[in-house]
Parts: C-alpha cells; structure tokens; sequence
C-alpha cells in the first residue's frame, strides 16, 4: 500500500517537474544561418534536388518501367506490314522480299 | 512596428524586417522544436527550416490568424516531419545492421535535458520527456505547447486548428497516458 502510493507519489512529482521552465534560448548565430542557407538555395539548380526524394524518384523509376512495357506490348501485337512501296524498292534493287525468299538467296549464293 | 507590418515589409523582400521576425520568435520556435524533437542540433535544424518556411511563403500569409499562430503551426509541422524522417532512418539503420550491410551499432539517444529544467527537477524531467515522446502526436503538440511554450487551450486549439474542446479532451488522455507510462516506469525501478 504504501509502496503504491509512493510510485503515485513520484509521478506526481514527475509530471510537475517541467512545471515553469524556462524557455530554452536559440543559437544566436541563426539569423545567419538562415541567411546561408537562402543563399544555398538560391545558387543550387533548380530541378535536382526534388530528385533526391525517394518518392519522386520511385515514381520516376516505375514511369520509366511502364513506358516500356507499353512500348513492347504494342510492338509485339503490330504485324509487319509491306507496302507497294517497299515491294518496288525490294524488286528495283533485287532485294528479297520474304524471310523464305531470304533463305534461298543467301544458299543460292554459297 | 506591429507584426503585420513586418509581415507587409518582409512580402516587399525587406531582410530588415526578416531579422527582426527571426528575433522575436526565434526562441519560441526553438523552445518549442526542442520539446519536440528533444535533441538540441536537430530542433536548431528545425528552427532554420522553419524560418527559410517563413521567408518562402510569406506571400501566402493572409492575416487571418496571429503571425505568432502561423509560426508555431510551421514549427510543430517541421518538427514532426523532421521526427518521421529519424525514425525512417533509424528503421533503415536497423535493417542495415540485421543484414550486415552497415556493422555500426545502432546508437540510442541519450537521456534529453531541457536546458530550462530547474536544477533539483532535471532527473524527473528526463523520465517525462522519455514518456512524452511515446505519445501520440497530437497529445504530444498539446502537451508541449501548453506545458513548455505556456500556451492557454485557446491559443493551442488556434495552432493545432481545432476547437478547445478537443484540446481538453487531448490533455486529459496525454495526462492519461503519461500517468500509465511512468506507473510502469517507476514499478519496474522497484523489482
């Protein structure tokens, strides 16, 4: 009992104890540390820094990832088309049209 | 010179003026990050970001409260911004050691000694701000903004943007909590 009233005791004494601080001083120096440090910023390039948050440059990275697996999958599903033109190109400069056709000629030529 | 029309001549880009706001509140943004944050370096860290806050966005003070009000609100954000990003650290710091990527010890802080503290309440003062620093944010800001800064319930409700009620109310369960904190605290020094 009466060990329960000295703990109760105690944390009385312990919540009172920061009771009329006094308010603690700031370095006097920081007006010019402020100053220094609105200089840095003003010299330091505009768009880096904000590169140093992980958030920006996670987003960045996961852009990055989606862009290209837009580009690959919209690649893939495309067919190859040949065109007029290309056909003339091909048979003006005695170019294989087809895969097939690109076969034979490289064996006729061996 | 009243405090808007230092605020007018800092929206202007008068440094004068921004020297003589960083000195009348200088103290008080700092007391109040110290309590916070409850490490000397890191609440001056804080008190040079809230002032480089101060001078940047200036231009979107409307009037509508006290400068002082609008001070505090940027040192209590600050400060606990600057607290996430030192838990994340020592999170990280943490993981590091587990997996031997960094073979420091990860150090605890020291016991934090307000500067302010009477002498015969210094050992008692360690122990609740210890306990204070488990408190919930909000029960944290109320706490240290009425106890060390003096601040009335108003002036609190007015910082925290809310009403008195509910700092009444965050008072009590910060008393709560602290109360349940130390019992434990001060049980475990008996066995």
């Amino acid at each position: 009992m009466t060990n329960l009233r000295n703990i109760e005791n105690k944390v009385e004494k312990t919540l009172s104890s920061i009771d009329h601080t006094e308010r603690a001083k700031a370095n006097p120096f920081l007006y010019t540390r402020i100053m220094a440090s609105l200089k840095e910023e003003d010299k330091a390039p505009w768009g880096l820094s904000f590169i140093n948050r992980p958030v920006i440059a996670f987003a960045a990275i996961l852009a990055v990832l989606i862009m290209n697996s837009v580009v690959i999958f919209q690649s893939s599903d495309t067919p190859t088309v040949v065109t007029e033109d290309d056909q003339i190109f091909a048979s003006e400069y005695n170019y294989p049209q087809t895969t097939a056709d690109r076969f034979y000629s490289v064996n006729e030529e061996q | 010179m009243n405090e808007l029309e230092l605020i007018e001549r800092l929206k202007k880009g008068d440094d004068a003026a921004f020297k003589i706001i960083v000195e009348a509140w200088q103290d008080m943004v700092y007391n109040t990050s110290l309590g916070i944050v409850q490490n000397p370096e890191d609440a001056e860290d804080v008190a040079q970001e809230v002032f480089v806050q101060v001078y940047e966005s200036v231009g979107q003070f409307k009037g509508d409260s006290k400068v002082s009000t609008w001070i505090y609100r940027i040192a209590v954000t600050k400060s606990l911004d600057h607290l996430r990003k030192k838990k994340r650290k020592k999170r990280f710091a943490f993981l590091q050691s587990l997996f031997g990527i960094n073979e420091e010890e990860v150090r605890h802080e020291p016991d934090f000694h307000h500067p302010g503290v009477a002498l015969e309440n210094k050992e008692n003062a360690a122990v609740l701000f210890q306990a204070i620093d488990k408190l919930p944010d909000n029960q944290k800001i109320a706490f240290t903004l009425h106890k060390l800064e003096g601040l009335s319930y108003q002036e609190v409700a007015e910082v925290m943007e809310s009403t008195v009620s509910s700092v009444e109310s965050l008072m009590h369960r910060a008393k709560g909590n602290l109360k349940k904190t130390l019992t434990e605290y001060y049980q475990k020094m008996k066995e």
